[in-house]
């Protein structure tokens, strides 16, 4: 890899990190959100947070088509591959993350007009707000 | 704990890595707990029924 290139490709990977960190922001915003959703059957905030899931989405293929485009035109090697392949993957699970708070706000509205469990809630309450520290 | 990861990802901070296995086992004994309360309803007629639904 010639200098020149080897700065672009630097410049590159640090806009590919900042997305990525992007990415994990939105994802806890809808996931506090989703437990916000599910601890005060809020049909509502659940609505929301199905639909914030198309932003995440959008951060997702936009990283996944800039690593691609990485991958195809710096075909970087060692340190900087490894680093390529653990952005991709933490890209894929950021956005699945996206999808179970979808998951969990749907589930909200199936059961808003049900009674809810205190133990089960506060339990959950419990799963949801160590991840969104 | 999903800002914990990012923020060692970003920094390289091997040591902020390490410490979401311990994180991540309090979740999991939590996980245990809402499967335990779950199973109990196994004896009510009608959420078994709903559940089903």
């Amino acid at each position: 890899m010639t200098s020149d290139m080897r700065v672009t490709f630097q410049e590159e990977l640090q806009q590919v990190e900042a997305a990525l960190q992007e990415e994990g922001d939105y994802v806890l915003r809808a996931l506090r959100a989703a437990v916000n959703a599910l601890e005060q059957a809020d049909a509502e905030l659940a609505d929301e947070v199905i639909a914030f899931d198309d932003e995440i989405d959008s951060r997702y293929l936009s990283i996944q088509e800039g690593i691609q485009s990485l991958l195809a035109r710096q075909t970087p090697v060692a340190v900087d591959l490894r680093l390529v392949l653990a952005l991709l993957h933490a890209n894929l699970h950021l956005e699945r993350m996206g999808d179970y708070c979808v998951t969990i706000a749907k589930l909200t509205k199936l059961v808003a007009d049900e009674k809810p469990d205190e133990g089960l809630v506060q339990a959950f309450e419990e799963m949801g707000q160590r991840p969104s520290k | 704990m999903i800002r914990i990861a990012l923020d060692s990802f970003q920094r390289r901070d091997l040591s902020g890595a390490s410490s979401l296995v311990d994180l991540d086992e309090l979740i999991d004994r939590a996980n245990r707990r809402a499967v335990e309360r779950v199973l109990d309803f196994a004896d009510d007629q009608s959420k078994r029924e709903w559940a089903c639904g």
